[in-house]
């Protein structure tokens, strides 16, 4: 099989399952045999093309030609795959653990649940593979417009409140400032694709430059950068499974991808770090991920704080991003790994807190240790990765970004960098040890675990975070070819 | 012939996890088993040997044995074997399985060739010995583990940040003398003063080794401060401010120590004078001064640890650590009594006994360099040992005013642990050679001659006499129950008033700039928003609206680029 038909069937399969879904909506088993098998064949295509990738290929396949120079097409490069692997291969696992979630958590909408869910990854597979800024666009449109029936599942008022907010942010900011930038783009070099070196390099000048990075970074709302972080929070409303994918992996790493991508394929790692005009967006990521952890520290519902955590840990990558050195650009691309592995086991953890002990509050989870031990320590493991200490992946990324601020003297970013780890360990580690070390409340010592489908998930991305630790080398290697290509 | 040799760390974190996996006596027989086991892996491990391994485009070098590193290597074991004897009766898994962890931590980063390696023992140690002090599951023992973690995790992001600077100044990332040239040695230097306690980074080992259990404040005296040393005598050893910084820590814990009421505070005060000792030795540089340091951490940990077992013993038996509570304990603890006194007498450096054969060696160090009015300052500190740790310890405990506590003896397998511990104080004490052969360098020196014998009887005994009249006279300072305001009042009280105000700051500037954000959103959708009435112009301000954008922006785009 070749590799560019490998291209089209990482994105077609999951949209398949997601017809299967709706076909089978009375059948809850078959879709989840479904989903599961989608979830499998996409993670194995990609998993072929990351062999092609690490060798040096780069497959690609124009789907269809819409004018001169504007086609929807797909392309393979180290990034993309990084992503993809990440997204694909973390659908399997929160498939397994909504089997378990929906079982004891509402069980009504089921089938739209299924469905919105592999049209969302589909798009975030579209998005990965994305050859021009056009395909990324549409795919980056649908992966809005797919979650937000997920926001609303519950449908109470609240729910879809969050849901506008959700949709109008997203829509408005892509539609008003990234597509804007995107026709600049194309007016300015007459071409939307991909390449190694930029296409913006040498043809626009420094100020444009530095307003089109303006356009991009608040354009591509997802990224969460402050102020358009406002709807990662309110889109905690949806079940804890979404949140867990979506909000900490697919959607919102979309967003920095996204991001990333056009830092290194349409400006062009080499032009920006000469004219250093995106530096001042980076800064802007400072602030946000300091800010962020403050928020983070004054929330008491665990959802809103994990939120808040995610939108300072997005601007790490941001942050990677817009110094755009080599080492953080390494950084920013681990950092998307590391991070997701971490954040989703801290959103497994919590939904299963949720589902067990209907405990929602920080601040009533005191005790709970001896009772949902598993839980409560992968929720420790996850901490972890997320502040950067050793033994877990987390670790290595922030070493990256921070050679990166270094190697562009940017020192204030540094510490920064530090600072943050330190307020991390004060927002999120105080949960699982207050659980085991506070333990005066405890109604009852007897454990009572979330479903095994959901422990499985959430040790399965607890061991993957320390994996990520100990074999660091292969994700290096192949995010080594974005700056020696 | 080829010998298979692991990892020192290995050995102890598979230990961990077998502990981990067993239950009751087998399980204290694995934990018991890995000192010895890492012990022969030790012996085993051929000189100046290095695995190397290269990780991303690094060579990195997570083993290195010399005899520095060796020695510490070979004091860890020891000393983990003590402490896992004396924690035979805790039953709590989670206790003996963090202890081994942290013990490998430890080995990781004595062993380590590279600044990267010891960053992650670094870490490792930083996370594993923070749960000794969750282990009491009190609310007290909760809040400073808390700040014990973040007082460490900081001292490993100045290392980390140290590291990278060096790295990118250098293209190497080798664990060799690193001096004070450059921000990144300054980081990497600040890092290892805070886990050596450095006066103004200290309040941490004073605030959360004492609220420890009885058995995880032993281990938590043996490692983290002690792996410090080793680090500063790796990288900066001759470094003149060392030996100011150590002639401080040395002075200003015996006035705290002295007032303080909490023993096992006492004696975490009493172990920042002692690495002061061992940092003056450091700063100094001289084979012998390093000799000397190195040779004074050896006897500090097995002394230190005595010392801290003895205090435990009692804490479990009597449930109580304050001075004020306690007395007239020899009654029914006369073996804990003994061995305490023993460790006591080891502390103060009475000739025979250890400490007299490390410090002594760091004095004439000192003197020999011709440091004279810091050997003055040192020789006060001695004299403040011997009142604070030498008599006030044991004194307030086991003599002194009969509490009418009548606990029972402590455990056998604590008494066995304290008696391992005392006897090598006495052997090192009497046989001196059998350390000196193991320092990391060849140094012909001789501890027990008439001027140092005299010199340190007549100031001991001055001392003691000083204490005896003070408390005749009734002027020593009595044992109360009170708050002893020390650095950490600072970090504690300003520290978290200024979080609060940024804290509070930020949070109000946020809702406010939510407020205008959703404000100008709201008249951009009335903008947006065609008129109801106009049913001909249906969205034309909204149609112009956009037009006016999109055309600003392309307007832009060719002035910019033009």
């Amino acid at each position: 099989m070749s590799a560019s038909v490998l291209l089209v069937l990482a994105v077609i399969i999951p949209l398949l399952g997601s017809a299967l879904v709706a076909v089978f909506s009375r059948h809850a088993s078959v879709q989840k045999v479904v989903s599961i098998l989608a979830g499998i064949f996409s993670f194995s295509c990609v998993l072929l093309l990351t062999q092609a990738v690490s060798q040096g290929d780069r497959p690609s396949i124009d789907l269809f030609i819409i004018a001169a120079g504007l086609n929807v097409s797909f392309s393979a490069e180290p990034l993309g795959i990084v992503f993809a692997l990440v997204a694909s291969f973390l659908w399997i696992v929160t498939t397994i653990y909504a089997i378990g979630y929906m079982k004891t958590h509402g069980g009504e909408g089921r089938t739209s649940f299924y469905a919105c869910f592999a049209i969302a990854i589909a798009a975030a597979m579209g998005v990965a593979f994305s050859a021009n800024l056009l395909t990324l666009f549409i795919f980056y449109e649908v992966l809005t417009l797919s979650t937000y029936p997920l926001v609303t599942h519950s449908g109470t008022p609240e729910a879809r409140k969050a849901g506008r907010i959700y949709l109008g942010m997203l829509l408005s900011t892509s539609i008003g400032l990234f597509l804007v930038a995107i026709v600049c783009v194309w007016v300015i070099s007459g071409t939307l694709e991909f390449q190694t070196q930029g296409i913006l390099a040498g043809k626009a000048s420094p100020l444009l430059t530095a307003v089109l990075c303006g356009l991009f970074a608040f354009g591509v709302g997802k990224a969460a950068l402050m102020p358009l972080h406002i709807w990662l929070p309110r889109a905690m409303v949806a079940p804890t499974p979404v949140s867990a994918l979506l909000h900490a992996v697919a959607v919102v790493k979309a967003g920095v991808f996204t991001i990333l991508k056009i830092m290194i394929y349409v400006f062009g790692i080499d032009h920006l770090h000469e004219t250093g005009v995106s530096l001042w967006l980076a800064y802007l990521a400072g602030i946000t991920i300091i800010l962020g952890s403050l928020i983070a520290m004054r929330q008491d519902n665990l959802k809103a704080r994990l939120a808040y955590s995610t939108v300072s840990q997005l601007s790490y990558i941001l942050l990677g991003a817009f110094i755009v050195t080599t080492w953080s650009t390494v950084g920013a691309g681990m950092h998307i790994v590391m991070h997701a592995f971490g954040k989703i086991t801290l959103f497994f953890c919590a939904g299963a807190i949720l589902v067990v002990s209907h405990k929602t509050k920080v601040s009533e989870m005191a005790g709970l240790g001896p009772q949902m031990p598993v839980t409560m320590i992968c929720f420790m493991v996850g901490a972890l990765s997320v502040i950067g200490l050793p033994p877990l992946g987390g670790m290595w990324s922030k070493w990256y970004l921070a050679l990166g601020t270094i190697e562009a003297e940017a020192y204030i970013l540094l510490i920064v960098l530090m600072l943050s780890s330190l307020l991390t360990i004060v927002y999120l580690l105080p949960i699982p040890l207050r659980a085991f070390f506070c333990g005066a409340s405890a109604p009852s010592k007897e454990r009572h675990e979330a479903p095994l489908p959901c422990l499985i998930a959430m040790v399965v991305t607890a061991v993957g975070s320390v994996l990520l630790f100990i074999f660091p080398q292969y994700l290096y290697d192949l995010l080594i070819q974005l700056i020696k290509p | 012939m080829t010998v298979i040799s692991v990892s020192p760390a290995l050995v102890f974190y598979t230990g961990a996890l077998i502990v981990l996996m067993t239950k009751g006596r087998l399980q204290s027989l694995v934990a018991l088993l890995v000192p010895v086991v890492g012990t022969i892996n030790l012996c085993l491990i051929p000189e100046s040997h290095t695995v190397t391994l290269v990780i991303f485009d690094y060579e990195l070098m997570p083993v290195r044995v010399d005899d520095l590193s060796l020695l510490f290597g070979y004091l860890f074991h020891i000393a983990t074997f003590i402490g896992i004897i004396y924690a035979l009766h805790v039953k709590e898994t989670m206790q003996s399985c963090i202890a081994l962890a942290y013990a490998g931590s430890a080995l990781g980063a004595v062993f380590s060739g590279d600044l990267l390696t010891l960053f992650i023992f670094w870490e490792l140690m930083a996370i594993t010995s923070v749960f000794l002090i969750f282990a009491r599951r009190t609310q007290r023992a909760y809040v400073a583990g808390i700040r014990y973690l973040v007082m460490q995790v900081l001292s490993g992001v100045l290392l980390l940040t140290g590291a990278l600077l060096i790295l990118v100044d250098t293209n190497s990332l080798r664990f060799e003398v690193l001096g004070l040239n450059g921000v990144g040695t300054w980081l990497v230097f600040l890092a290892f003063g805070i886990k050596s306690a450095f006066p103004f980074l200290h309040s941490w080992a004073v605030d959360a080794y004492p609220e420890a259990t009885h058995t995880g404040t032993v281990f938590l005296s043996i490692f983290t401060t002690k792996v410090a040393v080793y680090a500063l005598a790796r990288g900066f050893p001759g470094t003149e401010l060392l030996i100011y910084i150590g002639v401080v820590m040395t002075c200003f814990p015996i006035f705290y120590a002295v007032i303080e009421n909490d023993l096992r505070r006492v004696l975490a005060y009493s172990m920042i004078n002692q690495v002061g000792f061992m940092v003056c030795g450091v700063g100094v540089g001289t084979n012998l001064a390093i000799n000397g340091a190195v040779a004074h951490a050896f006897s500090d940990v097995i002394f230190k640890g005595l010392l801290m077992m003895a205090m435990g013993a009692v804490l479990f038996r009597t449930g109580r650590i304050n001075g004020s509570e306690l007395g007239g304990l020899y009654r029914t603890m006369p073996k804990t009594t003994v061995l305490c006194v023993i460790g006591a007498l080891s502390i103060s450096a009475f000739p025979l006994f250890s400490g007299f054969v490390s410090k002594s060696m760091v004095m004439t160090a000192v003197l020999a360099e011709g440091y004279d009015w810091i050997w003055m300052a040192l020789l006060f500190a001695s004299a403040g040992v011997f009142h604070h740790a030498g008599i006030k310890i044991p004194y307030f405990a086991f003599f002194a005013h009969d509490s009418g506590l009548r606990p029972k003896e402590a455990p056998v397998n604590m008494l066995v642990a304290m008696t391992i511990a005392a006897l090598i104080c006495v052997c090192v004490g009497i046989f001196p050679d059998v350390l000196y052969r193991c320092l990391p360098f060849d140094v012909d020196y001789q501890p027990y001659d008439t001027t140092h014998i005299i010199a340190q009887l007549q100031l001991l005994f001055f001392s003691a006499l000083a204490f005896i009249w003070l408390q005749l006279r009734g002027l020593y300072p009595p044992e109360l129950r009170s708050t002893n305001l020390d650095i950490d009042w600072f970090y504690r009280r300003v520290g978290y008033r200024f979080y609060r105000s940024i804290s509070d700051m930020s949070a109000a500037a946020y809702l406010n700039f939510c407020r205008y954000f959703a404000c100008l959103c709201k008249k951009l959708v009335v903008i947006l928003r065609p008129p109801p009435t106009d049913a001909l112009g249906f969205g034309t301000a909204r149609m112009a609206f956009i037009l006016v954008v999109g055309l600003g922006c392309l307007l832009l785009v060719i002035f910019a680029n033009g």
